[in-house]
């Protein structure tokens, strides 16, 4: 079992202006992380009994189930959970419904629909690049700070996400976010698109199913080059047949 | 030379990995070769079962790796071809009782003196499946023209690329070209679009499969199988040469338009 004891995935306790907060990994099972918590407290009881804790989801997924778990653990060795906070605003209203309030120290994600209001971290030129030469097939993810260029598909059950535009030169069949820390003026552009999900700031669309047919992959939809962009809170997909296309920086 | 070993696996279960196995098996034997079958699938033992070989088990997989046993006393010879031979899984351990580099060094070994060493692998992409594609020269996978069974062949497809093994070759099993037709199954230029790989073979779903897995026996001896004829077939391109892709059609068609067909004039 020392195997999957290296594997666990890595928990960081940080001192902060809000006090001891406990940094979870974007990755592993909740079991895994029920360990690791385990784990890393075992090292330092003394420091924690009797703690007022954050739990800072971060990027990870909110799933109430887990968080639950997690109190149950922080519970059973005299930690009080204060409360738990993550950086998506999906997550962030998922806390919201559970009954926490998210920590305020992220910038706050633009209201839905909303798309005046949000002023990009970093000029949207200056964002560094990335570019991918492969095919992303299921199960398989990317996550880049910047804009993210890919020369392959995305196939259904992979994702790609990145902080400003995503192109790929070839299908998108999977989830595609981007503008992932709030940019609603991000843009995603395929020689093909027929994706599962395709999401832009904190709006997400999938495609309407033009028949009920909907029993294959390979649905004829945004057949040849088409941007995806919003427009008025909607995210819309459009041909794209060269520059004066391109949509407006908001 | 050595021989190839090649793993057959798929991700999803149920799409016919072992029944692949055991007709391309058969089918290279017919065709001269010296073939070796591993059954991988360590807890969940069939292979035996599908070529009939069951009641002669002594040894298996587990027996070997821990040299319990030599290599060919595990070995059980084919009823009907004594230059085929099967070492089947172990019924009562579980998947981590060997190891990748164990089925590596196994499987080599058997390269040595087969032909071909064929390793059905278990569903999954867990240990037996790591396990499955230690020693591998060649992989393929075999998928059915569902949604799912496509996805989870994608995933495989992607974790063989990042093993460094060769591009694996794709076999789509269960076609049902009347369901294409009627636009409720996905067409063999649907699956190759989304998985990007070359296309081994296309087995066509056949009744006979059931009825020869259930005896013990393979539908590559049943001259009449289409299922068959396609992994005699796929055993030909195994061993390089080039046999080209019958097209499989509804088998609703006209009197007459059969009968052009059969003089070479209608396509379709």
């Amino acid at each position: 079992m020392n195997e999957s004891q290296a594997r666990l995935p890595r928990i960081v306790v940080r001192g902060t202006r809000d006090g001891l907060v406990i940094v979870l990994p974007e990755r592993g099972t909740t079991r895994e992380l029920v360990q690791a918590l385990g784990q890393r407290i075992a090292g330092a009881e003394g420091f924690f009994r009797g703690a007022e804790i954050v739990l800072d989801y971060g990027t990870r997924t909110v799933i109430a189930e887990e968080i639950a778990v997690l109190r149950q653990v922080l519970d059973e060795r005299g930690i009080t959970l204060r409360t738990a906070t993550a950086t998506g605003f999906d997550s962030r209203s998922t806390l919201r419904t559970l009954g926490y309030s998210p920590l305020s120290a992220m910038p706050q994600p633009p209201v839905r629909g909303d798309e005046s209001h949000h002023v990009p971290v970093m000029p949207r030129d200056e964002l560094p690049t990335r570019y991918v030469r492969r095919t992303f097939r299921s199960g398989m993810s990317l996550h880049h700070p910047g804009h993210l260029t890919v020369l392959g598909d995305v196939n259904p059950g992979a994702e790609l996400t990145a902080a400003g535009d995503i192109i790929v030169f070839g299908s998108i069949r999977g989830v595609v976010h981007a503008g992932v820390m709030g940019d609603m003026g991000a843009i995603i552009a395929a020689l093909l698109m027929t994706p599962t999900q395709l999401r832009i700031g904190t709006i997400y669309g999938r495609p309407s199913e033009p028949n009920t047919d909907n029993r294959t992959d390979a649905a004829p939809l945004g057949e040849g080059p088409s941007i995806a962009h919003l427009d008025g809170g909607e995210l819309i997909i459009v041909p794209w047949y060269g520059g004066r296309d391109i949509p407006p920086l908001h | 030379m050595a021989g190839h070993i090649v793993t057959i696996t798929s991700g999803k279960g149920g799409v016919g990995k072992t029944t692949t196995t055991a007709n391309i098996g058969t089918a290279l034997a017919m065709q001269g070769r010296n073939v070796v079958l591993i059954d991988a699938d360590i807890g969940l033992r069939n292979l035996d079962i599908v070529m009939g070989l069951e009641n002669r088990i002594v040894y298996d997989l587990v027996d070997v790796v821990e040299g319990q046993c030599r290599v060919r006393q595990a070995m059980i010879r084919d009823k009907r071809f004594p230059n085929l031979s099967l070492i089947p899984a172990a019924q009562t351990r579980d998947k981590e009782a060997v190891s990748p580099d164990q089925m590596a060094e196994l499987t080599r070994e058997l390269a040595e003196s087969h032909d071909f060493v064929l390793v059905d692998s278990p569903a999954g992409i867990e240990q037996g499946f790591r396990n499955a594609i230690a020693g591998a020269t060649a992989v393929v996978v075999v998928t059915t023209p569902e949604v799912s069974a496509v996805r989870d062949a994608d995933r495989i497809i992607g974790l063989v690329e990042a093993a460094e093994l060769p591009p694996p070759r794709l076999i789509l099993n269960r076609f049902r070209p009347d369901m294409v037709k009627r636009g409720d199954m996905m067409d063999v230029p649907d699956v190759e679009e989304i998985l990007a790989i070359d296309l081994l073979g296309v087995v066509p779903e056949d009744q006979t499969i059931i009825t020869s897995t259930n005896r013990g026996e393979v539908a590559v001896f049943d001259s009449h199988s289409p299922a068959g004829s396609a992994f005699k077939d796929i055993a030909r391109r195994l061993q390089g040469e080039t046999i080209a892709f019958p097209r499989y059609e509804a088998a609703q068609v006209g009197v007459m338009s059969r009968f052009l067909r059969a003089l070479g004039f209608a396509r379709v």
